[in-house]
């Protein structure tokens, strides 16, 4: 078998990611900084919808709104309004991706960003008797020959979720957080 | 310092490893927002895109398209020609091949027939490559830029991924890379793939969809290139070996069942 084209061999990556199943890019602090870089202050402006409020945003976008409860901050720079940082999870695909939309004053997306992905490797992660295969593992494999890798989106998760809560929260801000 | 934005219908996660922190968050930034300038200029679901402007009106008149779209023009005719026209970014067209496209100088672009182009099999690739030379130009030395998959890195150490071994557990490894490779692409048939964004392959000379029950995953020099080559090794089976020596490239294959075990 030519050394470049390994057909029983097989690879497939999963991620690169560095040790934990659930990855944390970042802190909620630190996507405030990260959309906001030139902010001196965030100002936490919790919100809770009202049923009218949730039907509405329901309505204007066509997406389903889960909690009633949303971490809303507003960025300043000295007394200088920069924007909106909203908090928010979405499903992935079983457990829930949390992320940050970023909106300047007129409510024109600024960021979005990842902050918590948790089902980088599929539903295998969730068994018992597949953690249990980790213990006492070493980087030493026995099984080389039919290793395989997957890949970290491509096989579970669509961003369709990420993009249907932005379109939700585009609404919230529409017809709450404008007024 | 790891930053995930979803862009290129994926999420793309950034890694960059630099001594000043506000660097490392210039040249993310930087990096993302070259991604996002290459999506707007080559997704055919940006109306304004030159794809979407070449597809309206190439076949009338001579069109300038920008740099970075010629460029992946140059590549995708290249591998039309290596693969006897297994490779075809013209694939859509009702009537018509990559053949008809005339790539004139100055960036100028017409095609012989009215064409279809979807850069969807090779642009992802590009993508990460130029995501990598925007953070290098911002002197990072060691970095990572994987968007579902295709990933390319920066740096003297290739970083650790996750291989799954038969049948159910994982290690980190770096095995898969291959010296001097430092871009990895890895796709699967659709059929196989349950989420709603799944993606179809489609063989450039017969228009078939793909139906493979493999899993490919392919190394090379450039993300580019092995996006493309896993499709092309999905395609032409033991038979890409040839080309994969040609392209200086590696591939490795296995069998979609048991890769997706989800309840």
């Amino acid at each position: 078998m030519n050394k470049h084209f390994n057909w029983l061999a097989p690879v497939a990556i999963i991620c690169s990611a560095s040790s934990c199943f659930a990855v944390q890019y970042l802190t909620v602090e630190a996507a405030q900084k990260v959309c906001f870089p030139g902010a001196t202050r965030f100002e936490a402006t919790p919100i809770r919808l009202t049923d009218a409020q949730k039907k509405a945003i329901e309505k204007d976008s066509g997406i389903s709104v889960k909690s009633k409860d949303q971490n809303v901050w507003k960025a300043y720079s000295g007394k200088t309004f920069l924007g909106w940082f909203i908090e928010d999870d979405v499903i992935g695909k079983h457990d829930h991706i949390d992320w940050a939309l970023a909106l300047d004053p007129n409510g024109v997306v600024l960021q979005v960003e990842i902050m918590n992905y948790r089902e980088a490797y599929g539903s295998e992660v969730r068994r018992d008797t597949w953690r249990k295969q980790f213990e006492g593992k070493t980087a030493a494999s026995p099984l080389k020959l039919q290793k395989d890798i997957k890949n970290i989106t491509g096989a579970t998760l669509s961003c369709r979720h990420v993009t249907d809560g932005v379109k939700r929260l585009l609404s919230l801000f529409t017809i709450v957080l404008k007024n | 310092m790891r930053r995930c934005k979803p862009a290129l219908g994926t999420f793309v996660e950034i890694t960059a490893q630099h001594t000043t922190i506000h660097l490392k968050q210039r040249a993310i930034q930087a990096a993302f927002d070259r991604i996002n300038d290459l999506e707007v200029k080559m997704s055919l679901h940006c109306p304004d895109s030159d794809v979407s402007q070449l597809n309206a009106v190439a076949h009338e008149k001579e069109l300038a398209v920008s740099h970075e779209t010629y460029t992946v023009l140059q590549e995708s005719l290249r591998l039309f020609e290596l693969t006897n026209g297994l490779f075809d970014i013209a694939y859509k067209s009702q009537n018509g091949t990559s053949r008809d496209i005339v790539l004139l100088p100055n960036n100028q672009v017409t095609f012989l027939k009215p064409l279809t182009l979807d850069l969807g099999g090779i642009a992802k690739g590009y993508a990460v490559d130029e995501a990598i030379a925007t953070l290098a130009h911002h002197g990072i030395k060691n970095a990572c830029v994987n968007a579902g998959g295709d990933l390319r890195y920066l740096g003297k150490t290739p970083p650790l991924i996750w291989t799954r071994y038969a049948p159910h557990y994982y290690e980190q490894s770096q095995e898969v890379w291959v010296k001097e490779h430092k871009a990895m692409a890895t796709s699967f048939p659709s059929e196989n793939r349950d989420d709603l964004s799944a993606t179809t392959y489609k063989n450039g000379a017969t228009r078939q969809t793909l139906h493979s029950p493999m899993a490919i995953t392919v190394v090379a020099k450039t993300c580019l290139l092995a996006d493309a080559l896993t499709k092309l090794v999905m395609i032409m089976g033991e038979s890409s070996e040839t080309l994969l020596n040609q392209l200086n490239a590696v591939a490795f294959v296995r069998p979609v069942e048991g890769l997706n075990t989800d309840e």
